[in-house]
């Protein structure tokens, strides 16, 4: 476990070095927080999955959401 | 004005959505098929068929009608910034999670076929990475690749059910038509459903080098998808019989198995897993593109190259969260058709149906008229 987090990690770190320079010297700021939200969501759902936090399933949730309208047509199950 | 500077031919085009659409549909919808409507599978095909055509029109429609723009920067056109973004937002995330069911499809066929002892995160790392370096070097390289494996992944295929054909018994299909129409419907609902991810289409609609010839994208994808979807369903049912390919978790796969040739050429089934996941490989690839581009152009970024990587983390993440077990993918398929149906062609009709109500109100002329009557004035 402690070598998969440090490898997520080290591999969020590593995008980041590749891409923030690239951004910086371009002057795109709204690009650059685009890119560090996007990777920080990014970092915290796979340290979530690996310490085996409670995260929600999306399946689940669709499951519940599009159930009227399956049952519509699939109305034996 | 857009993003995307690489420009497609048409051909790649009609390639790159076939693709698509057919990848996933071979692993798991004939033996779900034969579950629903047993011999009479065929026919689904061609009612689904029917009605992938119809749709590809009106997207073909929206596609033509603003030929220098994709979905997110005309919905943000029509609908105003706000509630284009919205949709835009809606689009990509739909994409992600439909490309992280996608992944897990494909990983969960490696695992459970080839390598059982590996983890499943293995193959779903692999396949975004590999997805993840196709992206980040543009549409036009990857919809050179597909321009090449694409067809000949599909010739190969058609020589696995030719040389299966001697095995075959056509009796299978015999008490044909008995199926319920409710039945028939259902079956071709979900099939239909794999239609609309043909979607995909407008976000790179504008890339194609000439646009104004794109109409026939629609029909040339629905016949191609219907000679291989046909071919591969009454090859497995004709071998296999309706009960048995309805037990079948990938029915294609057992046809593979059964190909010997001359004593010689044997186990050649691995061939097919290779096919699969070439094919899979470039859909993931679309998919990716297709989030990862709708994400940049609503949140008015001006590349988006820079969200390849960190968006490659959550797809992975997603995939390994997406499902409980193979189970759940499986029921997975029967909320697949409400689930495409509201939001792509629901985005899809709305927009459609916005764009004639305004083109009545301007008296049928559209965007392009005005511009040339301003460059004539």
């Amino acid at each position: 476990m402690f070598w998969n987090l440090l490898l997520v990690i080290l591999l969020g770190v590593g995008i980041a070095l590749y891409e923030v320079p690239k951004l910086l010297n371009r002057q795109m700021r709204r690009e650059l927080i685009a890119f560090s939200g996007v990777l920080l969501l990014a970092v915290a759902l796979a340290v979530a999955l690996i310490l085996r936090l409670p995260v929600p399933n999306p399946t689940r949730g669709l499951e519940i959401l599009l159930g009227p309208l399956t049952r519509l047509l699939y109305p034996a199950s | 004005m857009g993003i995307e500077q690489g420009k497609i031919s048409r051909r790649q085009a009609v390639f790159l959505v076939t693709n698509t659409i057919l990848a996933t549909m071979v692993l798991y919808v004939p033996s779900l098929l034969a579950q629903e409507t047993g011999q009479d599978a065929w026919v689904t095909v061609v009612l689904a068929g029917a009605g992938g055509v119809l749709y590809g029109a009106i997207v073909v429609f929206l596609g033509a009608r603003y030929p220098d723009k994709n979905l997110v920067e005309y919905s943000m056109e029509l609908l105003g910034p706000w509630a284009g973004r919205a949709v835009g937002m809606i689009f990509g995330l739909f994409f992600l999670y439909l490309n992280g069911a996608v992944i897990r499809e494909f990983s969960e066929l490696l695992v459970s076929l080839v390598m059982p002892e590996t983890p499943l995160v293995v193959f779903d790392t692999l396949i975004v990475s590999l997805a993840a370096y196709g992206v980040y070097l543009g549409l036009e390289v990857f919809a050179r690749v597909n321009e090449i494996l694409f067809p000949t992944a599909l010739f190969i295929s058609m020589g696995f059910i030719a040389l299966a054909i001697p095995e075959m018994e056509f009796y299978h299909f015999k008490p044909a038509l008995v199926h319920s129409l409710p039945a028939l419907l259902r079956g071709s609902a979900l099939l239909f459903s794999f239609y609309l991810e043909g979607t995909a289409l407008l976000m790179f609609y504008p890339a194609l080098r000439r646009p104004e010839e794109g109409r026939a994208i629609s029909y040339q994808v629905g016949f191609l998808l219907a000679i291989a979807l046909l071919a591969d369903i009454l090859g497995v049912i004709a071998l296999f019989g309706p009960e048995e390919t309805a037990r079948l978790i990938f029915p294609t796969f057992e046809l593979a198995k059964t190909v010997h040739l001359g004593g010689f050429v044997e186990r050649i089934e691995s061939l097919i897993i290779g096919i699969w996941i070439t094919m899979g490989g470039l859909k993931v690839m679309v998919f990716y593109y297709v989030s990862v581009l709708a994400f940049a152009e609503s949140w008015g970024l001006r590349d988006y190259r820079l969200l390849v990587l960190p968006m490659g983390i959550i797809l992975a993440s997603l995939a390994v969260l997406e499902f409980a077990d193979t189970n759940q993918i499986r029921s997975f398929f029967r909320y697949m058709p409400a689930f495409t149906v509201t939001v792509l062609g629901g985005i899809t009709a709305f927009l459609y149906l916005i764009t004639l109500i305004r083109a009545k109100r301007t008296g049928g002329k559209t965007d392009k008229d005005d511009k040339n009557k301003k460059k004539a004035s």
